[in-house]
């Protein structure tokens, strides 16, 4: 069997605040990534996902629990030799270059001459930064920076990418920029891994999605899987939220000039029939998804 | 090691590119050229007093570049979050404090030949112009071991700003207790001697205890200190230099083991 790219077994991180408090930022966190992957962490802020990620990367210790990455614990310098991070907001030494924090990243990776120069080039013009390589990191747009960061996330040519909200701050096209690089990394046969609270843009690339909330995961599985719903909705041409609602139908809303109703699957032939008698015209009807905006606020009341 | 030599020289390029070390430089150099018509308003021998400002503007400029960089640098490192990018690749920890030091002492030593080789020219100018009734004495290589040991003091400066920045994330925190370490390393020496003297017969065991304690706890900067030494030509027996910078070495190296130390277990929030 291949080894997960990632392993979490029962991690937990508590924070002490004063003599007796403690805040539970991750408590018993159980996740195995697979290689070539792309998963999404989502949460509300605060919900543990960026210590999550500090304790993969061995920023942070531990309370309870392992991480490993590629089968190396994740404390130990070695395991950071097959992922590449960007934190969140990343911030340089801003009175260098882009190229030299490149050349500076590549050296602390075990890269240099020749093979650095060209890695250096060839990351340089993957985020579009080529331009602006002899700029100094101080004169960089938020933008260039997160894209600075990327590539100093990727000079080893790592076999994992770990982001932490890399989607944050960026403009729309910036936006699409790193969801094309996302894929692309996918393509390359990599396992990216990252947090955002983004969830359109989880949904769309996403191969596998977990909800943390208040520390706690509480859904682990496919975006489809997710958005799938039991409940049908029908639509019908006009407005007739009225006579629909006196008809003994509960969920009626007005889309424009088309009235939606939803109904549950046992009740589906019943509706139907009953829309039939009433002489109403279906304009469609088909399975509701929930996109994950839905059950990411349904998560985070369910767990208060 | 590759990782710690290319942290070095990030830590230096980053420390030459910083408005204040430009200022200080600035400031240093000033002060060097002012020392000649300073000098001359003394009564005593002005090439002496040349030297003796000279000296002591080394060391002010060298001491100041140590604490200020020394606890700023890796202070903005933790404060910006940039030390992410760092100890996200497979490096150790104690590779950060040994390059973050490498270059922060590279710096300084930087800064020292600077200002020393700039002391020595001015001096030299002044021992050229200046018409004095006796003939000035110069002892120029004393005067480049005293800078020497100047470097060595920052060196352990240096180390000292480090060891207290591994724990604490308050630059300034971090420069009051390296000043209050250089404050009481200064005296160490001359309150060992007082309570171990005639006089110190009448003090109190506690005090003789604790004086001990500070002197062998605290590093003893009097043994680097040969500015007099050096601008009124006094013997500088080699075993005795030879012993300062072991010394020196030593202890530096028991600060930054502790540091690495100590830092290992740092969790980065």
């Amino acid at each position: 069997m291949e080894q997960p790219a990632i392993e979490i077994e029962d991690l937990t991180k508590h924070y002490k605040k004063g003599v007796k408090k403690k805040i539970v930022a991750l408590e018993g966190l159980n996740l195995e990534i697979h290689q070539g992957e792309i998963f999404g962490f989502v949460g509300p802020n605060g919900a543990g996902k960026s210590t999550t990620i500090k304790l993969m990367m061995g920023l942070l210790f531990p309370t309870r629990g392992r991480a490993a990455i590629m089968g190396t614990e994740a404390h130990l310098p070695r395991a950071r030799r097959e992922v590449g991070y960007l934190p969140e907001n990343p911030s340089f030494y801003d009175h260098l270059t882009g190229e030299e924090f490149l050349l500076f990243a590549g050296s602390l990776v075990g890269m240099k001459g020749k093979e650095l120069k060209e890695r250096t080039q060839e990351l340089l013009d993957l985020v579009g930064l080529a331009h602006a390589r002899k700029m100094g990191i101080r004169k960089y747009s938020k933008g260039m920076m997160q894209r600075l960061g990327i590539a100093q996330a990727l000079i080893g040519n790592p076999r994992l990418i770990v982001m932490d909200e890399p989607m944050s701050g960026l403009d729309p096209l910036g936006r699409a920029e790193m969801v094309r690089l996302i894929l692309g990394l996918k393509e390359q046969g990599k396992t990216v891994f990252f947090s955002s609270h983004i969830l359109h843009d989880v949904e769309t690339i996403c191969d596998r999605v977990g909800i943390l909330v208040k520390g706690r995961l509480t859904y682990l599985g496919s975006p489809s899987q997710l958005a799938e719903s039991p409940w049908w909705v029908l639509r019908l041409e006009g407005n007739h939220q009225e006579i629909l609602r006196k008809a003994g139908f509960p969920r009626v809303v007005l889309m424009g000039h088309l009235t939606q109703v939803e109904v549950p699957p046992q009740d589906l032939w019943e509706a139907l029939e009953r829309i039939r008698t009433l002489g109403l015209t279906l304009y469609s009807l088909e399975r509701k998804r929930l996109s994950l905006e839905d059950i990411f606020v349904k998560e985070v009341k369910s767990e208060g | 090691m590759r990782a710690s030599l290319a942290l070095a020289w990030v830590t230096l390029k980053e420390g030459l590119r910083e408005r204040a070390f430009l200022g200080i430089m600035i400031f240093a150099f000033l002060l060097l050229l002012a020392s000649g018509a300073i000098a001359d308003l003394s009564i005593g021998n002005v090439i002496k007093v040349t030297q003796d400002l000279g000296l002591a503007t080394v060391s002010f400029t060298v001491l100041l570049l140590a604490f200020f960089m020394g606890t700023h640098l890796m202070a903005k490192d933790l404060d910006k979050r940039s030390i992410y990018m760092v100890l996200s690749k497979p490096i150790g920890r104690s590779h950060y404090i040994f390059g973050k030091y490498g270059g922060l002492t590279a710096l300084v030593g930087l800064s020292t030949l600077l200002v020393s080789l700039f002391m020595l020219v001015t001096t030299f100018y002044f021992y050229k112009t200046t018409r004095l009734y006796t003939p000035p004495h110069v002892a120029w290589f004393k005067l480049m071991v005293a800078s020497g040991f100047i470097f060595l003091e920052a060196s352990l400066i240096l180390a000292v700003s480090l060891f207290f920045s591994s724990f604490t994330s308050s630059a300034l925190l971090a420069l009051f207790l390296t000043l209050a370490v250089y404050i009481v390393g200064q005296s160490t020496h001359q309150v060992m001697e007082f309570v171990q003297g005639p006089l110190g017969k009448r003090t109190s065991p506690v005090v003789k205890a604790l004086a001990k304690v500070a002197y062998y706890v605290f590093p003893d900067l009097s043994l680097l200190d040969l500015k007099t030494a050096a601008v009124h030509d006094l013997p500088m027996p080699p075993g005795d230099l030879l012993k300062a910078f072991l010394y020196t070495l030593i202890y530096i190296s028991f600060l930054l083991i502790a540091a690495s130390l100590i830092f290992k277990r740092r969790e980065m929030k």
